[in-house]
């Protein structure tokens, strides 16, 4: 595709997003390099001299104006060198009210814990636990274990992450754990030898740590996947087929009914427990992960798919008029912490669809 | 100042929208000359005269994906016929193969000087530890080196960068207002 100018600003805010996950995958993201040498190439030139420079100049030229025009540089300036030079954002100001006509926002970080103690602790970005249980710790990138009390007994302990909510939480061994809405998940404070197995409803995303001896287990309703270091996304909302994503490492599933599978990386399996069969196939894991960065990311996904992960983050409900809607099939990519409207005026402007937006309510009409 | 309002005020020749086009444009307008002439011959002088073109003129900027567009297009144009006059006046360096960048090419650096003048903004809401850990991320060491490098444990490290990561991509979100949708509709 010929680049035009005119895509500078679109191209460049891919590649930061690009730039932004490779930060946070070890050695899997797009780390770009040589990061200092090209900021360093930009920061050896001085735009406040420039902009002294051409303000002389251009006063030069309109000589006349010198005297009205001297305040107004002198504030204005003073203003915005203090906004650069402290780096702090500026607000911009509310012109105009919003109106809000419908009450659906997009999820956030929210979860509620469950101690095997059974004391109960809502989460939320910020909120430190303290007290008895300064072996927790509770801050903006999610939930962790900070001293795993060895000699504690083998207790589990509950994470659930409700309709419009996501958490992060990490495991006594280090496993990395992202978790999306409609979640459940039940971990040990401590592991045990050999062995460490947790329990999940819902989806969430491993970077598990490698342990010399020890499998990693997530157990499911409907089967087990097995791990020995590795990064993968595991599915299993109760109204959807189990399925699991396998970026690197390698992990093996066993259904509750004995059929079993092993996957590479790249590759995902859906099991059907009425058919009992397992399909596996090659995948763009990117198509299933992205929630973990902040995107959604659908490729020929049917609008049935589509709808219900909106729905679980948006924490809406949404109501098909025509069956046959279900399966239209639509792409995009759509940042999570941005608003649903936008997303599907978009999609109505490509598809025969509309989208009536109620208070909680999507209902998906024929247009 | 948002973008509508700077837009607003660069049309309106208003002198706090210009120094904010210096701010944000000058330094990466600078760098991507230099990358398209492969050295520093006079970028500077290329970009100031390229901003008071701007001034001179009445043109009148729909948005800033015009704005950038226009930028970069015409220190491009500057770029190639300065590094031609030189190449004319200097025929020594003839047998110095200085190829011209093609448009295509031109567009992808200055859509990279674009991002790096975004990450550098986006550095600035850091503590310095998350500073000095982003850049050597981005610079392509892995959690154990950077550890070693800033002598900090490997857990340090990971923490910070969650954070970092954390407020660079609100950040993202707050002061673009990007959707970002690729749209299209398979049959």
């Amino acid at each position: 595709m010929m680049k035009t100018w005119k895509d500078i600003q679109d191209l460049s805010a891919r590649l930061f997003l690009q730039w932004l996950r490779g930060l946070d995958e070890e050695g899997g993201g797009e780390v770009p390099g040589e990061m200092s040498e090209r900021i360093a190439r930009q920061e050896k030139y001085d735009a406040w001299q420039a902009y002294r420079k051409g303000l002389r100049y251009r006063r030069r030229r309109y000589a006349g104006w010198w005297a009205a025009a001297a305040a107004v540089v002198c504030v204005a300036a003073t203003g915005a060198w203090w906004f650069w030079s402290r780096g702090e954002a500026v607000e911009p100001q509310q012109v105009l009210p919003v109106v809000q006509q419908h009450a659906i926002e997009p999820g956030s970080r929210k979860a509620v814990l469950t101690l095997a103690d059974g004391s109960v602790w809502a989460l939320r970005d910020s909120s430190m636990m303290v007290g008895e249980h300064e072996d927790w710790q509770v801050d903006s990138v999610g939930l962790q274990v900070v001293a795993p009390d060895t000699a504690a007994p083998l207790a589990y302990n509950m994470l659930e992450v409700p309709r419009g909510g996501e958490f992060f939480l990490a495991l006594p061994d280090g496993t990395q754990v992202w978790l999306n809405s409609e979640t459940v998940l039940r971990f040990p404070s401590r592991f045990a030898e050999g062995v460490r197995e947790v329990q999940l409803e819902g989806e969430a995303y491993f970077d598990v740590a490698h342990e010399e001896g020890s499998v990693f287990r997530v157990k499911m309703a409907e089967g087990v996947i097995t791990v020995l270091g590795t990064e993968f996304c595991a599915t299993a909302y109760p109204e959807e087929h189990l399925a699991a994503t396998l970026v690197e490492g390698s992990i093996a599933f066993r259904a509750q009914d004995g059929v079993s599978a092993e996957l590479h990386p790249n590759q995902r399996l859906e099991y059907d427990n009425q058919a009992g069969k397992i399909e596996v196939q090659e995948v763009d894991p990117w198509l299933y992960t992205s929630w973990k960065e902040d995107v959604f990311c659908f490729e020929d996904r049917s609008l049935e798919d589509i709808m219900a992960v909106l729905s679980r983050w948006y924490n809406v409900q949404v109501v098909f008029e025509e069956d046959g809607l279900r399966n239209l099939r639509l792409s995009g990519t759509l940042d999570k912490y941005s608003e649903i409207e936008p997303f599907l005026r978009l999609f109505e402007a490509g598809a025969d669809v509309k989208f009536d937006i109620r208070q909680r309510q999507i209902v998906v009409k024929k247009r | 100042m948002d973008d509508e309002k700077f837009i607003a005020g660069l049309n309106g020749k208003n002198e706090a929208a210009w120094q904010q086009l210096y701010m944000e444009y000058y330094a990466p307008l600078c760098a991507y000359a230099e990358r398209l002439a492969k050295g520093n011959w006079g970028v500077e002088d290329i970009v100031q005269d390229c901003m008071l073109e701007l001034w001179n003129s009445s043109f009148q900027f729909p948005n800033v994906k015009a704005l950038t567009a226009w930028l970069y297009q015409v220190v491009y144009n500057r770029t190639l016929n300065a590094m031609r006059d030189r190449a004319n006046s200097h025929r020594l360096l003839e047998g110095y193969a200085r190829e011209m960048y093609s448009e295509d090419e031109a567009v992808d650096f200055a859509a990279e000087e674009t991002a790096v003048a975004r990450l550098r903004k986006a550095l600035r809401e850091l503590t310095r530890q998350q500073q000095e850990i982003i850049r050597l991320t981005l610079d392509g060491m892995k959690v154990k080196e950077v550890a070693e490098a800033l002598g900090v444990s490997d857990n340090t490290v990971k923490m910070q960068k969650k954070r970092a990561y954390t407020t660079l991509r609100d950040r993202l979100r707050k002061s673009w207002n990007v959707l970002l949708v690729f749209f299209f509709k398979k049959r």
